[in-house]
């Protein structure tokens, strides 16, 4: 389990993380999912052990990772950019990898280089983006690390790829003790992986919890009401996050399970109602709006 | 029960945290070997580098069987002392090729080691290793040191087992000098490579990471010149002699430490006005492991702390900009105001001038290396006000000169004592001999002279200090260094611009006493021992080429003994317008030791003999030398033929001469005046020549000063043989 608590971090006159409080469990894939500089990558880079929080603390399986290599060494780091060392081949980093993770898989890194077509003896150098991207994919996989860390690493993979890697991570979580943790801004892809999602925005963690429990707890609903001058009464019954009409539909998203944001709205007997289903595209947005990331204010 | 459950329990945790610990350091060796085969060119391009300087160099310098066509009975011996020779320089600690080397080796493996430090992804891919900082520092650190030293070691001590044992030079004192300087270079490079990383660690680019490499190495011994060159040229008083500070310049840089061994053998490196210190051959040794030492604890400190958001920007550490700021351009300006004032031949308020420019471009070549923006410059505008007002500081100590340090000449009442020795300039008697370094030697020599009896020196002072208020900007030489012992302990050196007179006055005051005598004079610092043979050379040129008795051990410590105390019982008025007998010229037994008995206090290879020293002519009769009756004063000398010499070539400033006539040669001997090396300083005298004499039947020459007159300039102009 890696506990986050009340973490922030300032970079000279940006402060880039403000007070973050989550856990992220055993058993269930984390994403990290933000507005562009939200601090996705400096809360990662954090939990690598990378940078140090300036207040807060950050536990790996109850033990502080700043500067401790017993905590480390359960977390493998897949920052956005791979640094792989000049002229080093896929095979030189089987050399390099054992050394740093001892429980690295070497059989089954070789197994997924040529499911794919990769040489090993070819220089890193000569591969594209993608292919940089799946080796460290592979790279990260393979440590045979509790917990691993990937900051973009989907964004830039093909589709073929990206579904295999899905497979690779959920066949590892059958296998083993692993928990990958995701940053990433392609949120139907982290809604297809993700069980638990945190939600940053301008270093603020505005939610974290699991996936279902984000859509248990949040109803986007249509309806039309008999009386408009009801819908003031409605708001006010409900807790509403955002609203929307156009002609005589009522669109609302509110906080509370199904029964109880249906409940008052049907006590008004409205003419029509319809509960849509809510995407984590849709939560997010919602969510970032309410804390002022008006995207409609960028486009108008 | 309880106490043991305790044990147990500890006991328990220790097992597998020593098994962690095991297993963490066999991580670190493999990480070490993984880091070297990554950067696998360093130890390569090393190992290339290292092959041609040792094996390569020796072999190319040690291969010397044909030096000469006549191959006499030394021959071997002489090829053999060579090779010795070469085996020292090229593999000793004085190697100017390893010196540098070094240097460039220790910037290179700490940018190759930690240059990730540059860079987000690389910093990220390091710091997110299971290894904490100082396990990191400690594996990078040493997987440099061991890219630069086993291809050093093996090179060198390949090189020197190989050809040395080809050319049987493998004995224990060559073994010894080898292992020493090996060691001696393995620490500095361990210490300039300390300094490096610390470099390194303190920035986040590969470009102000050099930079500061460069500037730490180079920065404490640059001040130090600059400022021992703005001292020297704004108080005219400073006496550079007894300047103990000096020596400090060769302890400032882990570079500069390197240099002191060679400096020590050469002593031209950096020129005259830097003699090294007298030290013990450990000094270097322990200053390079304080360096490293301390290099390596701030680092570890540093880097344990250095923040990974600091990669790709200049500086690590806020604050560490604007000192180096203000430590670069302060002495940059002033020197770079110093340049061109200089250049101008302007005087102080273009200095001031020219070292505010200097300070504002200095300030914005540093601002842009750090930000690439100029807009920086007036952002940073405090610093700015600050290296203004640190410059304008400093140039006004060393313009104005508030404390009057020029000036300061006590009251008689606060002195117990002073002394006084002539530094160099002007006429004195005692600048025939040379007293070797005078900024070694000078302060020994003002304490061993002391005198409660300072009148005639404190005239000198007076005169000195009143020349150097009327000749502040002239740029003169001083020509005596003066002590004054204060009455509260304290003790003050100046230097002095004086009269000729009043130098001679106060020098021939002096030597009335005996005590002062013995202890200026130089026969009373030759040491017998040290001398392997010794020359004699009557003072007419005429009378041919000197003759060397054949002495041994106990008739050389007789002959200096009789020396001493000729010299010794013979004031400096008596023989102030005298010509001497003859010369003696030593020989010693090592050159690079000389014949001083202590502490390499002079630094003569031949001293005069005077008519009054009566036992040194004596004790020269009994061995068929007799220089006695010839000798006249140099107003008139007397000339008694010229048989037996071959050529006289004379040099002068654009031409040299050859006369090799033998009716020229003794046509030009009566027209000219030879006179006595202190003579050469004499302003009176300062168109002196000098000419060497080639006799007939040895290979011998002599070499004199002399003054011409215009029938032997005549004789000159028609021998001319090479024209500048």
């Amino acid at each position: 389990m890696i506990e986050l608590k009340n973490v922030s971090k300032r970079f000279q006159d940006v402060q880039a993380l403000r007070d973050v409080t989550s856990v992220i469990s055993e058993g269930e894939v984390f994403g990290l999912v933000g507005t562009n500089g939200s601090g996705k990558s400096t809360l990662l880079r954090m939990i690598a052990g990378v940078l140090k929080q300036d207040s807060g603390e950050i536990l790996v399986d109850g033990i502080p990772v700043w500067d401790n290599p017993p905590a480390k060494a359960d977390v493998c780091f897949i920052p956005d950019l791979s640094y792989f060392p000049i002229n080093a081949t896929p095979a030189a980093m089987i050399r390099i990898w054992k050394t740093i993770y001892p429980d690295f898989q070497e059989k089954r890194f070789l197994e997924l280089l040529s499911k794919i077509g990769m040489d090993k003896k070819r220089r890193i150098h000569t591969f594209s983006k993608g292919m940089k991207k799946q080796l460290s994919l592979f790279l990260g996989i393979c440590s045979g690390t509790k917990y691993l860390l990937c900051d973009e690493t989907f964004d830039g993979l093909d589709p073929v790829v990206r579904q295999a890697v899905k497979g690779l991570l959920a066949s590892e979580i059958l296998d083993r003790e692993f928990v990958p943790v995701i940053a990433s801004h392609n949120l139907r892809e982290m809604e297809d992986i993700c069980d638990h999602v945190g939600l940053l925005h301008e270093g603020k963690l505005l939610l974290s919890s699991a996936l279902d429990d984000m859509k248990f707890n949040m109803q986007k609903v249509q309806l039309v009401l008999r009386d408009p001058m009801m819908e003031e009464e409605l708001k006010a019954r409900l807790d509403v996050i955002l609203s929307e009409k156009r002609g005589s539909i009522l669109t609302v998203v509110a906080r509370g399970s199904y029964q109880s944001v249906m409940e008052p709205i049907e006590s008004m007997n409205p003419v029509f109602v319809e509960n849509l289903p809510l995407t984590l595209e849709e939560i997010f947005i919602t969510e970032t709006e309410v804390a002022g990331y008006d995207v409609r204010s960028i486009h108008s | 029960m309880m106490s043991a459950a305790f044990i147990h329990k500890s006991q328990s945790k220790q097992g597998p945290d020593r098994r962690r610990n095991a297993e963490r350091r066999i991580r670190s060796f493999r990480f070490i070997r993984q880091e070297i085969s990554l950067s696998y060119w360093l130890p390569v391009l090393i190992a290339v580098v290292a092959f041609f300087a040792y094996p390569i160099r020796l072999y190319l310098a040690l291969n010397i069987n044909n030096l000469y066509a006549e191959k006499g009975k030394n021959y071997d011996a002489m090829i053999r002392s060579l090779r010795l020779q070469v085996l020292e320089s090229s593999l000793g600690t004085g190697d100017l090729i390893t010196i540098f080397a070094v240097g460039v080796a220790s910037l290179l493996c700490a940018c190759t080691m930690f240059y990730y430090l540059d860079s987000r992804e690389k910093t990220d891919f390091y710091h997110s290793l299971a290894l904490t900082r100082a396990e990191l520092y400690r594996a990078k650190f040493a997987a440099g040191w061991i890219a630069a030293a086993v291809p050093y070691l093996v090179n060198v001590l390949g090189g020197y087992f190989l050809f040395g044992g080809i050319y049987g030079l493998l004995t224990g004192e060559t073994l010894r000098t080898v292992a020493s300087a090996v060691l001696f270079f393995l620490l500095a490079f361990s210490a300039i490579y300390a300094v490096c990383i610390l470099a390194m660690i303190l920035t986040g680019r590969l470009l102000t990471g050099i930079l500061t490499g460069v500037f730490f190495l180079g920065y404490g011994p640059a001040c130090f010149l600059l400022m021992r060159s703005l001292i020297l040229d704004n108080f005219v008083t400073y006496s550079s002699y007894t300047d103990k500070g000096s020596n400090v310049i060769w302890l400032l840089s882990p570079f500069s430490l390197m240099l002191l061994n060679r400096e020590k053998q050469q002593s031209s490196l950096l020129g005259t006005s830097f003699p090294v210190m007298a030290y013990h051959q450990i000094l270097p040794a322990l200053f390079l492991a304080a360096y490293f030492i301390l290099s390596v604890f701030l680092g570890m400190f540093l880097y344990k702390r250095r923040r990974s958001e600091a990669a790709e920007s200049s500086l690590c550490y806020h604050g560490f900009g604007a000192c180096v700021k203000l430590l670069v351009s302060i002495p940059g300006g002033i020197a770079f105001g110093a340049l061109f004032s200089r250049s101008a031949d302007a005087g102080s308020v273009s200095w001031a001038v020219f070292s505010v420019i200097g300070v504002f471009l200095i300030n914005g070549i540093i601002e842009f290396i750090y930000s690439r923006d100029l807009k920086s410059v007036p952002r940073h505008w405090v610093s700015l006000a600050a290296e203004f007002a640190g410059t304008a500081l400093l140039l006004t100590l060393m313009i104005v000169n508030p404390f009057g340090y020029d000036s300061w000449l006590p009251e008689t009442d606060q002195i117990r004592s002073m002394s006084m020795i002539p530094s160099g300039g002007g006429i004195s008697i005692l600048g025939e001999y040379s007293y070797g370094d005078m900024s070694r030697n000078a302060i020994p020599m003002l304490k061993d002279t002391e005198t409660g009896d300072f009148a005639a020196i404190y005239g000198l002072a007076e005169e000195g200090v009143k020349n150097a208020a009327s000749a502040e900007d002239s740029g003169y030489d001083p020509n005596v260094c003066v002590m004054f012992r204060m009455k509260n302990g304290r003790v003050v050196y100046r230097q002095y611009q004086v009269s000729d007179e009043q130098l001679q006055k106060t020098e021939n005051e002096l030597s009335a006493a005996s005590s002062w005598r013995k202890k200026i004079y130089p026969t009373n610092f030759v040491d017998p021992s040290a001398i392997e043979s010794v020359e004699i050379c009557p003072w007419e040129i005429e009378k041919g080429p000197g003759t060397a008795p054949d002495l041994n051990e106990d008739e050389i410590r007789g002959l200096i003994q009789a020396l001493r105390e000729d010299s010794n019982e013979t004031d400096l008025a008596a023989i102030q317008e005298e010509n001497p007998a003859g010369t003696i010229l030593f020989t010693p037994k090592n050159w690079s030791e000389g014949i001083s008995e202590e502490n390499n206090r002079v630094d003569v290879y031949s001293l005069y003999i005077y008519p009054e020293y009566r036992r040194t002519l004596e004790f020269l009769k009994n061995y068929g030398i007799d220089l006695q009756g010839n000798t006249s004063g140099p107003e008139e000398t007397e000339k008694n033929g010229s048989s037996g010499i071959l050529s006289v070539s004379v040099q002068s400033k654009d031409s040299s001469y050859l006369i090799s006539d033998a009716g020229e040669i003794s046509e030009f001997l009566r027209h000219i005046t030879q006179i006595r090396y202190d003579y050469t300083n004499d302003g009176e005298n300062s168109d002196w020549w000098y000419l060497s004499v080639s006799y007939e039947g040895t290979q011998n020459e002599r070499s004199e000063y002399f003054i011409p007159d215009d029938e032997a300039v005549k004789i000159l102009e028609k021998n001319i043989a090479n024209e500048d």
